[in-house]
């Protein structure tokens, strides 16, 4: 039996009185690809950004490794250099190039020299196909690149686990290749991750197991 | 004798006074403005806190607090005229034994006031940057401070500093009122030159001149500023091609 990374247990999750998640438990298991799947509103986003804590579920546990970490005491900031998040928006930071982008919280928040850090940063946006846009800002970047460039920032930090929040929804047909590609790869090099997508033929290519989220619930667990 | 003999008699007689009162007219405007901006920040960060549902009980009511009093700060400082505080602040300092100067007081009041317009100025700024940025940064580990400091701060005082540039001016203008605790700057110069000479019009007609002079020049730098700092970034291509 694989190591369980995370555990998600009965969450609830409400935004204005109106439930989003409704008792939603499911576990990630160390090397898994998860796909979660579903239509629009259903709170699919809301579940991935629950387990870094961007949202905070009402009631429940979320585990990682066995802690509970939506609990006060929890060092949210510590957690979260062991989960890389890939936004549907890219969010780069729009004042750094992309070196410094990748740079900056292995730095600030993992101490790292920055010598040592430019050079992890340059290793994953060679991985990623950037080599030759390491000085560019994020303005002067296709979407594929930034969301490319975006991926190498989360790999920087060595996460035990990636999520990606619709990391294809705001590029051309051109654009989500290039991302889904380098998401395959990562696949390949055996990285745990959990993948909010639409791309129903990607996810089945390259899950190993999807998970449906229909109106707040977990529909099937495959 | 004519207007123009007047003013060529009183920028003769006068001419240092007006001089020197430029160069104290600059001096508030950036200073206050210097001062304003640093506090600014700070008062800025202040205002925006919210407690987050990680927070203690206690941190909870201490960022409630904070944020409150930054509030009724700014409230105060602009909601009241500036000769007011001017006057209150003096006086009241000197009642209480602070022994400073009309210029030092005149420093203090208008970097105070300042304090409040940039920290509404930069709000404005740091709420302007993209959502996305501070959970991109927060992603990676960082703190709410760090991610203040090095994501949300140079993007929002990038936005910012068209305003913070008109802040400048304005300051350049309204220092004027502070001549009510006779510092001796611009105003204060014609006020002094013109009750010695009974020519009115005309020692204000040399520092209406004079202000709108030094407003017209620093809005053009300002401008020509602003234009470099938005200017594309042009990758050094050696660079590029060593990567």
């Amino acid at each position: 039996m694989p190591e369980e990374i995370i555990r998600v247990e009965n969450v609830t999750k409400s935004f204005n009185g109106v439930e989003v998640l409704k008792d939603v438990s499911f576990s990630v298991y160390k090397g898994e690809v998860v796909a979660i799947i579903g239509a629009s509103g259903g709170g699919k986003s809301t579940l991935l950004r629950c387990l870094n804590l961007l949202e905070n579920p009402d009631a429940g546990h979320i585990s990682i490794h066995g802690i509970h970490i939506n609990d006060k005491k929890y060092d949210v900031d510590k957690l979260r250099t062991k989960i890389g998040m890939v936004f549907q928006s890219f969010n780069l930071f729009n004042h750094l190039n992309v070196l410094e982008n990748c740079i900056l919280a292995q730095v600030k928040v993992l101490k790292r020299k920055r010598k040592q850090a430019e050079e992890i940063a340059r290793l994953n946006l060679g991985k990623v196909g950037l080599s030759d846009r390491v000085m560019f800002k994020a303005s002067q970047l296709s979407g594929g690149q930034k969301q490319r460039a975006a991926i190498a920032r989360a790999l920087c930090m060595n996460p035990e686990i990636m999520l990606f929040d619709e990391p294809t929804s705001a590029l051309d047909p051109e654009m989500t290749h290039e991302v889904l590609n380098t998401i395959k790869l990562l696949a390949s090099e055996g990285m745990t991750m959990v993948i909010v997508t639409h791309e129903m033929e990607f996810a089945h290519q390259v899950a190993t197991r999807i998970i449906k989220v229909d109106a707040g619930r977990v529909k099937e667990n495959e | 004798m004519s207007t123009a003999d007047r003013i060529g008699y009183l920028l003769g007689k006068y001419g240092d006074l007006f001089l020197k009162g430029v160069g104290v007219t600059l001096l508030l405007a950036v200073v206050g403005t210097g001062i304003g901006l640093l506090l600014g920040l700070g008062l800025a960060l202040l205002r925006n806190l919210k407690p987050t549902p990680q927070d203690s009980k206690f941190k909870s009511i201490l960022k409630i607090i904070a944020a409150g009093l930054a509030r009724i700060y700014i409230e105060v400082f602009r909601g009241t005229p500036m000769m007011v505080q001017a006057i209150i602040i003096y006086f009241g300092g000197k009642m209480i034994g602070i022994p400073w100067t009309y210029l030092v007081c005149g420093l203090f009041v208008i970097s105070i006031n300042t304090t409040a317009y940039m920290a509404e100025i930069i709000r404005s700024g740091i709420n302007g940057v993209d959502v996305g940025q501070t959970e991109a940064s927060r992603s990676l580990g960082m703190s709410h401070l760090q991610t203040m400091a090095y994501v949300i701060f140079p993007q929002a005082l990038k936005n910012a500093i068209p305003a913070i540039g008109n802040e400048f001016i304005v300051n350049i203008k309204d220092s004027s009122v502070l001549n009510v605790i006779t510092v001796s700057e611009l105003f204060m110069a014609a006020k002094i030159a013109s009750s010695a000479t009974y020519f009115y019009i005309e020692s204000y007609l040399i520092i209406a001149a004079i202000y709108l002079v030094l407003t017209i020049v620093f809005s053009q730098l300002l401008k020509i500023l602003e234009k470099k700092l938005n200017a594309p970034f042009v990758p050094k291509l050696r660079k590029v091609f060593h990567a």
